[in-house]
């Protein structure tokens, strides 16, 4: 705003002479609307306004706009200024300037331009503006109506996105848009048309909602109207809103398709064959209305949408009415080709609709299409009326547009796709069998690619090719069927495989085009097809050409695209290589790489493909629109096995196993049947499993609730048993022994009880006594008194006196026993309480005596251990000293008897010469003296000779003696060796006087149990007091002993642990000195080469190990890299995890339960056995109660007894002790 | 396939509540467990029998956030029928209803039946809203009701039909006219006589009628 305020202020001043600028103007009008209270007023301003608002746009726009909306709000009742006003407003709001406008001077055109645009953004921002807009789209009025629509219009033409917006958020919006739609005005529906298609572009929700509106039915209904594609340019806007509404739509492709809109279509495609020719605008709304069939049917769509509508367009006729406009004459070529792309479409992978258009034909009267002129002109009068030969014969015809030739390609892929049997038709037209049959050689499908193949065209070839490329791919059958085609190019030579020819191309062509169809062919035929390649490897020079190929690097793009096809063809030749070529299989192809061309190099050329332009653009969509022949190079289909197999090529050649990475990777390229059979193989193979597995779940389940159960009722058993009385049972004999400590405990507070028990009864007793006494010396006294009555006093005083004193008398009496029986009492329970503490005592003992019994016994072990090894070591030693001794002393023997033997044998020389010598001096004195000279000679040199033997003999008895002493030193050793081994030796009888000590111990043991039984028949036998008194005395002595018995062999047995471990200290010292013998007797070379080619294997093993964890990663990293497996076996295969997985935890409870039963039945039978122990020891205790009680009773008798005594002197009163209240009674009578 | 009759219905509640979902199991019976937020206004249809008369169900499932209210508001007016969902297992959905209601007769014609549905009925145990009350508020407001769901497709079959009863009852007794598409309803191609169908006649179309067929 601020930039027309500016504007303003320059045009607002007064221009020279006086004429009125037209921003003056502009001013004084607006002035005029804003305050005329008359209608009339107002809307000559607004006319006058609108005349000006072309040529002063920016100010009428800058300072108007508001008061125009004001206007429109205001004076709606008046249709005539509002169509002023909204006419104003839409030329201020035009997105093109006008002719007469007039800018500043300065003001550029493009300036003006965007003005428009400004003017919207000011307008639309506020939203009540647009309602204000919509809601007089209501008014039927046309002078409010059209300049609404062209004023909205011209609107979303400056800003659609917000427009778009602002029209969503008002509810009814669209829907008063569409009724424009219904206008009987055309010029109005018309101009609604243009706003739709405005409204509509790139907008999903408002495609909705249009759909909503019932555009589809409004929108063919004025198509009809207006006479399909005869229609004119109002028939192109429906079409160009309706391919808005479908674009990218797929919620209004299924609308369409639901409402049978696609059955109206095909009324369209009624064309007549005349010679009327096509005007551009038919041209035009024909090839928008097949655009609106290739949008419902495009590859790209979802598939199942793609199907109906495909299926839809064959049953209502659409198909049949598209081929015949096919076959007509005089369709322009641009129509005929996107009519071919139509048809592709509709029947791209839809056999139904591939069959049909197999039996398309030519209508019968020859037609003058153009196809015709190529038969013609071929020299050959056939008359061909196949659809698919028509426009094969097109294809490879040079002079057709080239745009038609490759729809004619799109044509055939989408005939073929997933159409077995049409491809095994076309690959039989090539095969000999046919060819004798066929009766029109030369044009069978087949022939006609051939020819293509190897035309001079480039483009040609390169069409003929990649034709052949969707006749076998995804068939493996009809790859192998290909290798036995055989071709002669001219009719005297013989005839040569096609793949020969193919790489007679691929070595001489010059053209990059042919090459490339020629090349993509091979890649497809030879991958998944081991044959293929067995047979492309036996052509001579096809792999040296491919590796020249390669390992070149100059050339343009397309050369450099060239080479990087051929390494992918090289690589397929290893990929899919059955070894059957001695000279080139997989290996020796990969190596041939490495030495030739490099890994690397090799793996980057052949990724220049997927990073050719070419292939980007191509591997999009299978149609891409090209503006001359020499851009084609890929093809779509083509792309996609690349796709597929690049990754497994690079890994195969740089260096993975093939085997494996096939494998891995191809599997699940192969046909979709075959990865179906493979799937439902896993399924089915996965069911099974589960199956299986959950049956053994459920089998472990019931293992567990019937172990569960066997464990509850054990446990309650061994609750049962515990509370049966038994209270806190040990099962260790520790625990037993404190048990039956605590139930002797139990006896013994029980026993005491009836001792207190009795010490009240006895109380009782005494206090009765001491009752009956008082009463019966009341009765004296009473008896006395009344005898004083009847005598004289001083009678009485005396017999007073000796009643006292017999009082006295009798009270002592009476309280004497008593006393001492409390006493003796007393003295018994303290004699019980000492009891019970030396038997807790000895108990204690006991328990520590176990201990060291358990100790003793492990030594004992222990020592039993050292002895053997001992013995062993023993042994050992022995043959160590055996052996080598042996021999020494045989071989010292051995050179003591051959040196004696010498000395003997010299000395009988000795004894010889000396009688040579006597005879010699006796024959001497004889001879003479010259001989005696010479014997005497002789004799010296003998001399000498028998003294070096002396020597000789000197030294050997010098050696016989080193001999010995060795020997004497040998036999030391083994003294030193008898006396450790009479050290070990000591050690054994030490042992022995261990275990001496233990049966000792044990005995001492046995004594302590006997005392314990002594013990207890003391508490059995409890006879009068001062036995017991003794007994206990007795015992307490014992007891004393036994303790310093049980201290004694406790410092025995400390003393024979002492002496244990300096033994096992012996035995540690000797068992290294052992080893030390050990390792110097073994030390042998034997054992060190041994030593040594041990190390050398366990390098070597663990180099294997190396190499076989490298081995893992790579499979690892590769089975990482392998494609994901099927989708549906995932989850199953996790689910089975899973169960395996509860499986095993069910298991391994189950395992716990078991041994948690297996631990409650040993419990229980431990339980069990104490048990019945313990009953046993109970009766026992019973029978021992028994017997106390017996003593109780004894026990009375005897206080009866006691009572007798005191009543001694005294008979009455022992009368009244039995039985008092009779006593008293006779007492009275008395 | 031809038809007597097709209505136009909407289906409207709060997010969540399975309004997809009931679509789904009307159009396709079947049943898919994950929410997948619906953008804007999804489009379904299926073919019903009443009273031996083929009628097209045409169905549009609009989305329940809040954020695309102002679009689906732009149904209402086009639609002879609304199925007005909420979730059992929340209250909330339901103390919406009146908010849903009072858009639904504000923007809509006023003979729209409006069916209103409990869904998730499968999920008793988290039950939040009494089906009396559903059947309270739908009698106060003059609603069908009915509890649906669309997981054991219980109800939906019913719920769908029952509207279409509805609607057909009312284009019965005159109050709807089946020749104002605005009101949601459309003749099917053998009652329509202004030549719109494709197969018959060429009457209307001249450049149709000679030749190439």
């Amino acid at each position: 705003m601020e930039l027309f305020r500016g504007f303003r202020s320059v045009l607002t001043n007064p221009a020279p002479g006086n004429v009125p600028t037209g921003a003056e103007t502009v001013e004084r009008l607006i002035n005029r609307i804003q305050s005329s209270t008359l209608l009339e007023d107002r809307r000559d301003a607004c006319r006058a306004l609108k005349a000006l608002s072309r040529k002063y746009r920016m100010e009428v726009g800058a300072q108007g706009m508001n008061v125009l909306i004001n206007v429109l709000a205001t004076d709606r009742g008046d249709a005539e200024i509002i169509g002023y006003a909204l006419d104003t407003l839409c030329n201020v709001m035009s997105p093109v300037p006008f002719e007469e406008e007039e800018g500043e001077m300065n003001m550029p055109r493009e300036r003006l331009a965007d003005l428009g645009e400004r003017f919207t953004e000011i307008f639309i921002k506020r939203v009540e503006n647009v309602s204000l807009l919509l809601g007089l789209l209501e008014e039927f009025d046309f002078h409010v109506r059209w300049p609404a629509v062209k004023l909205i219009t011209n609107l979303i033409t400056n800003r659609a996105k917000e427009l778009q917006e602002c029209i969503l958020v008002s509810p009814m919006g669209v829907s008063r848009l569409m009724d424009l739609l219904s206008d009987s005005r055309e010029v109005i529906r018309n101009d609604g048309l243009l706003l739709l298609h405005q409204l509509t572009k790139g907008n999903a929700n408002i495609q909705k909602i249009v759909a909503f509106e019932n555009a589809f039915d409004r929108l063919l209904d004025v198509v009809t109207e207006e006479g399909y594609s005869e229609g004119g340019i109002v028939v192109e806007d429906c079409l160009l809103v309706l391919l808005n509404l479908l674009k990218n739509n797929p919620s209004n492709q299924t609308f369409f398709k639901e409402g049978s809109y696609i059955q109206r279509l095909a009324p369209f495609f009624c064309v007549l064959d005349t010679d009327l020719g096509w005007s551009a605008q038919k041209v035009s709304n024909f090839l928008l209305m097949l655009q609106i069939v290739r949008t419902l049917v495009k590859p790209g769509n979802a598939s199942q949408v793609v199907h109906a509508c495909q299926s839809v367009m064959l049953s209502c006729g659409l198909l049949k009415r598209l081929c015949s406009v096919l076959m007509a004459s005089g369709v322009p070529a641009d129509v005929l080709s996107e009519i071919i792309n139509a048809v592709a479409e509709i029947i791209w992978g839809f056999q139904n609709a591939q069959d049909f258009f197999h039996t398309v034909m030519a209508p019968s009267n020859p037609p003058r299409h153009s196809v015709k002129s190529f038969i013609s002109s071929s020299g050959v009068d056939w008359f061909v009326r196949e659809a698919l030969l028509i426009l094969l014969m097109s294809m490879v015809n040079e002079r057709q547009p080239f745009q038609l030739r490759l729809s004619v390609l799109y044509c055939l892929q989408g005939y073929l796709t997933k159409n077995e049997s049409a491809q095994r038709n076309l690959i039989a037209t090539l095969l000999p069998s046919v060819e004798e049959q066929s009766e029109n050689k030369g044009c069978s499908m087949g022939q006609l690619l051939m020819n293509g193949l190897f035309s001079s065209d480039p483009f040609t070839n390169w069409l003929s090719a990649v034709s052949l490329c969707h006749a076998v791919v995804d068939n493996n059958m009809q790859k192998e069927q290909l290798i036995r085609v055989h071709l002669a190019l001219t009719p005297e030579a013989a005839p040569v495989s096609l793949m020969q020819q193919l790489s007679a191309i691929i070595q001489s062509n010059q053209s990059a085009q042919a090459r490339m169809g020629v090349l993509m062919l091979l890649c497809m035929w030879l991958s998944h097809c081991p044959p293929a390649v067995s047979h492309f490897l036996i052509i001579p020079n096809s792999v040296s050409h491919l590796i020249a190929q390669v390992s070149s690097t100059e050339g343009d793009e397309n050369e450099d695209l060239i080479q990087a096809m051929c390494a992918f063809l090289l690589a397929l030749t290893i990929l899919f290589n059955d070894n059957s070529n001695s000279a080139y299989t997989q290996e020796q192809l990969i190596q041939l790489i490495k030495k030739r061309i490099g890994t690397e190099k090799f793996l980057d050329k052949m990724t220049q493909v997927g990073r050719h332009e070419s292939y980007a653009r191509v591997v999009k969509s299978p149609i891409v629109r090209y503006h001359n022949t020499s851009e084609i190079l890929l093809d779509h289909s083509f792309c996609n096995t690349f796709r597929s197999l690049e990754s497994v090529a690079l890994r195969v050649v740089g260096g993975g196993r093939v085997e494996e990475i096939l494998q891995n990777g191809s599997h699940l390229k192969e046909t979709p049947a075959g990865i179906e059979a493979q799937y439902k193989e896993t399924l089915m193979h996965r069911d099974a499993q589960l199956a299986q597995v959950q049956l053994e779940n459920a089998q472990l389940r019931e293992q567990n609730g019937r172990l569960q159960a066997q464990v509850e009722t054990l446990s309650g058993r061994v609750n049962q048993l515990l509370s049966s009385g038994v209270s806190a049972l040990h099962i260790s004999t520790a625990g037993a022994q404190a048990e039956m400590l605590n139930q002797l405990r139990n006896v013994n507070d029980y026993l005491q009880e009836q001792v207190r028990e009795r010490d009240d009864h006895i109380s009782e007793l005494m206090e009765r006594l001491r009752n009956h006494v008082e009463v019966s010396g009341h009765h004296q006294q009473a008896d006395l008194q009344e005898q004083q009555d009847g005598r004289p006093s001083d009678d009485t005083q005396v017999l007073q006196q000796e009643i006292a004193s017999l009082r006295q008398q009798l009270q002592e009496r009476a309280m004497e026993p008593a006393k001492e029986y409390l006493e003796q009492l007393t003295s018994l329970q303290e004699m019980l309480q000492q009891r019970d503490a030396t038997i807790a005592n000895l108990h204690s003992q006991q328990v520590d005596i176990f201990g060291s019994q358990q100790r003793i016994k492990e030594a004992e072990e222990q020592v039993l251990m050292l002895q053997q090894q001992l013995k062993e070591r023993d042994d050992t030693i022995a043959k160590l000293y055996s052996q080598p001794m042996d021999e020494l002393s045989s071989q010292l023997q051995h050179q003591i008897k051959e040196s004696k033997d010498q000395i003997v044998m010299l000395e009988q020389e000795l004894k010889e010469r000396d009688a040579t010598i006597a005879n010699l001096e006796s024959q001497g004195s004889i001879n003479g003296q010259p001989q005696m000279a010479e014997y005497e000679q002789k004799i010296a040199e003998l001399e000498k000779s028998l003294q070096l033997r002396d020597a000789e003999s000197q030294h050997l008895q010098q050696q016989v003696g080193d001999l010995q002493k060795q020997i004497s030193d040998q036999q030391r050793s083994l003294k030193e060796k008898d006396a450790q081994i009479s050290v070990k030796e000591n050690l054994e009888s030490q042992v022995l006087a261990l275990q001496r000590q233990v049966s000792i111990l044990q005995m001492s043991e046995r004594d302590c149990k006997a005392t314990l039984r002594n013990m207890e028949e003391l508490q059995q036998g409890s006879p009068d007091i001062k036995s017991l008194q003794q007994e206990i005395g007795g015992l307490q002595q014992q007891v004393t002993v036994l303790q310093q018995q049980v201290r004694d062999r406790d410092s025995e047995i400390e003393t024979s642990r002492q002496k244990t471990g300096e033994c096992e200290q012996q035995v540690l010292y000797l068992r290294q000195q052992l080893q030390q013998q050990d390792a110097g007797s073994r030390m042998s070379s034997d054992v060190l080469n041994l030593r040594n080619q041990l190390e050398d294997l366990d390098e070597k093993n663990t180099a294997l190990r190396q190499q076989l964890r490298e081995r893992d990663g790579q499979i690892a990293t590769l089975q990482a890299n392998r494609p994901k497996n099927p989708v549906p076996v995932v989850p199953e295969s996790k689910k089975i995890a899973d169960l395996v997985v509860v499986n095993q935890f069910q298991e391994a409870r189950n395992r716990a339960l078991e041994e948690q039963l297996s631990r409650l039945s040993q419990d229980q039978d431990n339980l069990v056995e104490l048990m019945t122990e313990y009953e046993g020891k109970l009766a026992e205790y019973r029978r021992r109660l028994n017997d106390l009680g017996q003593e109780v009773a004894d026990d009375l008798v005897l206080n009866c007894d006691l009572g007798e005594n005191l009543d001694d002197g005294d008979l009455e009163e022992e009368e009244e002790i039995g039985m008092p209240q009779t006593q008293s009674s006779t007492v009275k009578t008395k | 396939m031809s038809y007597a009759y097709l209505f136009k219905y909407i289906i409207i509640g709060d997010t969540g509540v399975g309004k997809s979902c009931l679509l789904l199991q009307f159009t396709d019976k079947r049943f898919q467990p994950v929410h997948d937020l619906t953008i804007g206004v999804e489009f379904g249809a299926r073919m019903i029998t009443i009273e031996d008369k083929q009628i097209k169900l045409q169905i549009w499932d609009t989305a329940g956030q809040e954020a695309f209210r102002s679009i689906t508001r732009s149904y209402y007016r086009g639609a002879a029928g609304a199925l007005l969902v909420y979730d059992i297992t929340r209250r909330d959905t339901f103390n919406h209803l009146t908010q849903w209601l009072d858009d639904a007769r504000q923007h809509s014609n006023s003979n729209m039946v409006i069916m209103l549905i409990g869904n998730k009925s499968d999920l008793e145990s988290r039950r939040d809203v009494k089906k009396e009350e559903g059947e309270a508020f739908a009698r106060e407001h003059g609603l069908i009701f009915m509890e649906t769901s669309a997981k054991t497709a219980a109800n939906v079959e019913e719920a769908f039909i029952s509207t279409a009863k509805e609607i057909y009852m009312k284009l019965q007794e005159g109050v709807f006219d089946p020749n104002n598409e605005a009101n949601g309803i459309k003749l099917g191609p053998q009652h329509t006589q202004g030549g719109t169908n494709m197969t018959g006649s060429g009457a209307t179309t001249p450049y149709s009628s000679s030749g190439c067929c």
